[in-house]
């Protein structure tokens, strides 16, 4: 699952401190700025009393950035039971994690900003997941809106878009779209090999989950 | 625990009572026999090699056993059969399942639900509507029959949590016309993620329903002849193009495995309250399940069967030996006032501590093995009548696994030094002293 960088926990850090003092309004999402801020905890116990709060946030505030977060923490538990061969826990927390993000995005289809969010646990998941089929959905439907995000964000949903079309053995497609971009863009490349998805980048932050956190 | 468990427990509990009394009242005897097992190290060794091998094929064996039975009976309990199902009292009767429905579904689930003996131990309930009809993609001109379950989304991730979806995703609470099928009648319609179907039912009312409904996901649960027909499909749309309120099943999962106590409340309840329902446990709906269950404990009596015999005739054989070869030594205790009872006790003391000490090494040897292979699992195919494979382990929790695997090398142990110590203790004296 995501995994934040130091550099990313500072910058959450400078960001949400930006963002509260700014606004001078207290957080409607508390548990999710400590999530932001320090990552999920790692011992299994804390991971699912933080987990179980996001949920109850949720309800309390209805805000999708918790429900969002809330999925995140329930497919990491599934992480976590399928490290201790838990197959039926496992199963279920990452069915549970899968519901939830899929409700988050279905409550709010014409958030581009929620699709995002889920694009970028999917486009980062083992291929036998299946979960490339939703991918390429969403990141069409995210490319078709392009005036909506800046041109990092744009970069980052080819690049999920071109790793879903691989997921799905749709290696032509992805090749053509690859040729697509470098026709555009000589320099650009897109890293497959890696396997875990990247740390979140300043636009992410400020243009994604900011706003969200925010309730905007 | 069954009366031949009793039996053998009791022999069992016999045994070791007698070897404490033994070394609480004739210490020395015991340290003798104890003592004897070092002097021919080699034959004790390849007696205790061949217990060994014995126990720890037992321990790992049932360890996989025991893996598999309850891999089989989580997936068997996980595809949408639940612990306990609940069915209108005439629903075995009829071929016709529309007239046999639950039709006050919502009120009886709140009522098990604030029931606080039944709600403690129940981890999701959930109503079924089964239905089947015809399913058609048009686009690819494909038609075929399909089998449906109406399922309640939320409740559905824990009850068909062993349907694992291969494309796509599950079913959701808010796009009611959305629907997951299987992979086999995935293929059979080229149907991908996102592709609308139409289907045809005759609904309760003896009419046609139809509707046209959005791929969701394609789910495989591994057995092949539920992927190749079933569609899930929201209960709510479910209802909607069955024009019933009704459901045909109530699918209860536990929080425990004690299903048994369970039936028994919910019976209780049912009785209680005049209703016209019967519950069903998981067993006895599956008998795909009870057929494995009845072949592999067949196949695990008999690598018992055959492991006892080993080590009873290695223990046997053993004994045997050691008497000849101390013939002298048994005339000679004979002589000097020995009863033969005591030269018995001797020798059988000997075989009971090959016993114990064959079913220790048994233990530590199986656990060693175990947690190595227990590191990557075992791959297995597929089962009869299914299409995934799953990875093995050994189960080594299991305290009635660890409790044979002491046992069996004891009791065989000490039932054939028996014969043996007896010979021993029959041996006419001044014969013995003409052997060389």
């Amino acid at each position: 699952m995501t995994q934040l960088s130091k550099f990313f926990r500072l910058l959450c850090l400078c960001i949400s401190a930006a963002a509260s003092s700014a606004s001078a309004v207290s957080s409607h999402v508390p548990v999710v700025e400590n999530v932001l801020r320090n990552q999920f905890p790692t011992q299994p116990v804390a991971l699912a009393n933080t987990t179980e709060v996001l949920l109850q946030e949720y309800k309390h505030t209805g805000n999708v950035t918790s429900l969002i977060f809330y999925a995140y923490g329930m497919l990491k538990q599934a992480d976590y039971f399928k490290t201790v061969n838990d197959i039926i826990n496992a199963s279920e927390y990452a069915k549970t994690g899968f519901f939830y993000l899929d409700e988050a995005v279905d409550l709010n289809e014409k958030d581009p900003r929620v699709r995002y969010l889920r694009a970028r646990v999917d486009a980062y998941l083992p291929a036998n997941l299946g979960r490339c089929v939703i991918t390429i959905s969403d990141a069409d439907l995210l490319l078709s809106e392009n005036n909506q995000f800046s041109a990092k964000l744009l970069s980052n949903i080819k690049a999920m878009y071109y790793r879903s079309l691989i997921n799905c053995g749709k290696t032509t497609s992805a090749s053509q779209f690859l040729q697509k971009i470098k026709a555009s863009d000589e320099g650009a490349e897109i890293d497959i090999t890696s396997g875990n998805t990247p740390p979140w980048d300043i636009d992410e932050v400020t243009n994604i989950i900011v706003p969200l956190v925010k309730g905007e | 625990m069954s009366k031949d468990m009793i039996f053998i427990n009791c022999i069992v509990v016999f045994i070791i009572a007698y070897v404490l009394l033994c070394m609480a009242t004739r210490f020395r005897d015991a340290k003798f026999s104890f003592l004897n097992l070092f002097r021919h190290r080699r034959r004790t060794f390849s007696t205790l090699s061949a217990i060994i091998l014995g126990g720890v094929a037992i321990f790992l064996y049932g360890g996989f056993i025991n893996y598999s039975f309850w891999i089989l009976k989580e997936q068997t309990i996980r595809t949408n059969i639940g612990h306990v199902q609940i069915y209108n009292n005439g629903y075995f009767d009829t071929a016709n399942k529309n007239k046999t429905l639950i039709n006050n579904y919502s009120e009886l689930k709140r009522g098990i639900l604030t029931d606080a003996n039944l709600a403690k131990d129940i981890s999701t309930i959930s109503g079924q509507l089964e239905f089947a009809g015809i399913i058609s993609h048009y686009e690819n001109e494909t038609s075929t029959y399909f089998s449906a379950q109406g399922v309640e989304p939320l409740p559905a991730l824990k009850l068909g949590a062993f349907d694992k979806i291969v494309s796509g995703s599950d079913l959701s609470r808010v796009k009611h016309d959305e629907i997951t099928k299987g992979s086999g009648l995935a293929r059979t319609l080229n149907a991908q993620y996102a592709d609308w179907l139409d289907v045809m039912v005759v609904n309760t009312a003896g009419g046609q329903g139809a509707l046209s409904l959005k791929v969701r996901g394609v789910f495989e649960s591994g057995i092949k002849d539920y992927d190749d027909t079933s569609i899930k499909v929201p209960l709510a749309t479910a209802q909607r193009i069955m024009e019933t309120d009704g459901v045909s099943r109530i699918l209860i999962l536990l929080n425990n495995d004690d299903v048994e106590a369970f039936m028994v409340k919910l019976k209780d309840y049912i009785a209680k309250n005049n209703l016209p329902l019967i519950v069903k446990d998981w067993k006895e709906m599956s008998l795909f399940y009870q057929q494995v269950e009845g072949m592999l404990s067949g196949i695990y009596f008999f690598i018992k069967l055959i492991v006892a015999l080993i080590v009873v005739f290695m223990i046997g054989n053993s004994m045997t030996m050691s008497i000849t070869e101390r013939t002298r030594e048994i005339t000679t205790l004979r002589a000097i006032g020995l009863k033969s009872w005591h030269v018995t006790q001797l020798f059988w003391l000997e075989g009971i501590f090959i016993g114990i000490t064959g079913a220790l090494g048994s233990l530590i040897v199986g656990y060693a093995l175990a947690a190595m292979i227990n590191l990557y699992g075992i791959a297995m195919p597929p089962s009869p009548g299914q299409s995934i494979g799953y990875t093995a382990f050994i189960e080594t929790n299991n305290i009635e696994l660890v409790w044979i695997t002491l046992v069996l090398p004891i009791l065989t142990a000490s039932l054939a030094s028996i014969l043996p110590a007896f010979r021993a203790a029959r041996l006419n004296i001044t014969d013995a002293f003409k052997f060389s």
